[in-house]
């Protein structure tokens, strides 16, 4: 599950609330208020259909803490309307293997003796 | 005859030796290189000498021999004590031992009294298993004591933070240290501190790095020379010949040790000319980016979202994207479809205000992130020059730069206002003051051009300048202020400030 990148600005848009709740920007705040109580509900319950939610950067764990900030935020309209923008979709980016390399990794390598080179002991 | 000749001519030769032993020596020469000269001396006179050497001819020679010997280790005496040291007691990690025979040896540290013993106790420091808190604080203590701050004292600092797991200070330290005047930095604590910092890049793996370093440095330690020569054959950059590395691995000690890099470095073929390397440099790593059809707000998180996430170190290596980003954020922040459509969800939801004010804030937290992104980064100024004023770029580039001023205004500020006020620290804190505020200057430089530069020097000059003067004048810390007007100087010579550069080389020319 990713968890990796954790900037200001890549938190802005995975832990976006609509994510966060599993809905689309234009939803009403009756079925925003309706999927937040219902996903309080299976996460006290501990159900794994609940426990993760979609992200453009994969799947993210999901907690009672995220999903009652996330309903908080979408009670103010005028932070609604902000975050509505940062949840658009966006394209995927291509993961290709990465090419080839002319020189096998380890020369390049670091070499964790070097200290030892000079009597020294690395800390 | 021939051995009295024989014999000034040697004690000349070994007064040489010694008067000069402190300034070319690595920290691994032997006694042998001091007796060098000599014994080459000798041999020449008796190849020289008229026919073959027998009967009294040979009694002379002998009896030369005698006394060129004796007169050698009476000329390494003086030196007994730190050979103990550098073969004994650092090696074994014994700082107490080896602080006391470098302080016998007076002879070596004629550049920093003070600071060469604590060099030798930190050195011994590194060499034991484990840090020792306390030996660290006593070397610390002794360099606190002792008189003006030079070469030794700042790499000994170095070597203790090393000691201490701080790699960063350490680093930072110990290049300083090379920046110092050469008649105030002991050259085993130069050739030392060189060897840490390409250790330090070898274990890191920062080829490039343990490169630069080197690259400007003719006494590198044998050590150190094979460490650069096979960051240069791993770079593909021109380097030394096989037989050199090799040459430079059998000096070295340690064989084994070092014999998996001898073999990494004698992998790669030998380049011998630059134009030759950048022929053969790979081309810059794609950047991944995603083809985007979409409206122009999918088109700009796209990309938003693709370079936050592939990180700073990404973006460092295509600084072009920057624009890129910016230009497809300004591109939808002024899309009018956008516009219209926030403006509906706005009146659905009930919100005060403007679809303008929605999109003035997203535009706000678009030049946040990108600014904290950008910053890490270190993408230069010039990447956004393109960008009108008023757009995404433009203000990006207008937040980096007030960013970087006000970094350098800060710094050299409170530098300044200490020195009105009086307020002294320790020598070794006012040179990582100084060192703080020179790095900081050389990265607005980087990053902001010539335009920055010429923008921050007059602030820094009046400061630092101040800051060097009172150290010079009232403390005596003509080591630690010497740099300072060193760089001064070429900073004034980078902005073209004349009556700077009038100054700065009155100053730089000063005489304790």
């Amino acid at each position: 599950m990713a968890r990796g990148p954790t900037s200001a600005g890549v938190r802005r848009i995975l832990e976006n609330p609509f994510h966060v709740l599993g809905l689309p920007p234009g939803c009403a705040r009756q079925e925003m208020e309706r999927e937040g109580q219902k996903l309080l509900g299976m996460l006290e319950l501990g159900l794994a259909s609940a426990a993760s939610y979609d992200t453009p950067l994969g799947p993210r764990p999901r907690t009672p803490e995220l999903v009652r900030e996330a309903m908080a935020a979408l009670r103010d309209p005028g932070r609604r309307a902000r975050l509505e923008l940062w949840a658009a979709p966006v394209v995927a980016a291509p993961r290709e293997a990465a090419p080839p390399t002319e020189e096998p990794a380890s020369i390049a390598a670091p070499w964790p003796e070097a200290f030892t080179l000079f009597g020294w002991r690395s800390r | 005859m021939l051995a009295v000749g024989l014999a000034g001519l040697a004690v000349a030769s070994s007064l040489r030796a010694a008067r000069t032993s402190g300034l070319r020596r690595a920290p691994q020469a032997r006694w042998t290189t001091r007796a060098r000269g000599p014994l080459l001396a000798l041999v020449t006179l008796a190849a020289l000498s008229p026919g073959p050497l027998a009967g009294d001819g040979l009694v002379l020679l002998i009896a030369a021999l005698v006394v060129v010997g004796s007169l050698l280790l009476l000329a390494q005496l003086p030196y007994l004590p730190w050979h103990l040291a550098r073969r004994v007691a650092i090696p074994l990690g014994m700082p107490r031992l080896a602080y006391a025979l470098a302080r016998a040896t007076a002879i070596e540290w004629i550049r920093d009294p003070a600071g060469g013993p604590a060099f030798a106790a930190a050195w011994a420091l590194l060499a034991r298993k484990q840090h020792a808190p306390a030996i660290a604080a006593w070397i610390e203590a002794k360099l606190a004591d002792g008189a003006m701050l030079a070469g030794a004292g700042v790499t000994a600092t170095g070597l203790v933070a090393a000691s201490r797991g701080d790699r960063a200070r350490a680093r930072e330290l110990l290049r300083s240290s090379l920046t110092m005047r050469v008649n105030h930095s002991p050259p085993l604590a130069r050739a030392a501190a060189l060897d840490w910092l390409l250790a330090d890049a070898a274990e890191r793996g920062a080829w490039s790095e343990a490169a630069r370093l080197a690259r400007d440095e003719k006494n590198l330690s044998p050590g150190s020379s094979l460490i650069a020569g096979a960051a240069a054959r791993i770079l593909g950059q021109p380097s030394p010949h096989d037989v050199s590395l090799r040459l430079a691995w059998l000096r070295g000690g340690r064989r084994a040790t070092a014999r998996p890099l001898l073999a990494r470095a004698l992998a790669r073929p030998r380049v011998m000319y630059a134009a030759q390397a950048r022929a053969a440099e790979p081309p810059p790593p794609a950047s991944d980016e995603p083809e985007i059809d979409g409206d122009p707000l999918t088109r700009a998180l796209t990309l938003h979202l693709h370079w936050l996430s592939a990180g700073a170190e990404r973006l460092a290596e295509h600084p072009s994207a920057l624009a890129r980003v910016t230009s497809a954020w300004e591109a939808a922040l002024h899309d009018v479809a956008l516009a219209r459509k926030v403006d509906e969800r706005m009146r659905l939801h009930g919100a005060q205000g403007s679809a303008d004010d929605t999109l003035r804030a997203i535009r706000a937290e678009v030049i946040d992130d990108l600014t904290e992104l950008a910053s890490t980064a270190e993408v230069p100024l010039a990447a956004l020059d393109q960008a009108p004023p008023e757009s995404v770029g433009g203000q990006l580039r207008a937040t980096l730069r007030r960013r970087l001023l006000e970094e350098v205004e800060a710094a050299s500020g409170e530098l300044g206002r200490r020195v009105e006020l009086k307020r002294s620290l320790s020598a070794i804190e006012e040179w990582s003051e100084f060192i703080a505020l020179r790095r900081l200057c050389a990265r607005a430089t980087a990053l902001g051009g010539l335009e920055l530069r010429r923008l921050i020097f007059p602030k820094i000059h009046r400061d630092a300048c101040a800051h060097a003067v009172w150290l010079w004048n009232d403390r005596d810390e003509y080591a630690v202020a010497m740099p300072v007007f060193d760089w001064l100087l070429v900073e004034a010579e980078a902005v073209e400030d004349e009556s700077a550069i009038e100054l700065q080389r009155k100053n730089t020319r000063a005489k304790a």
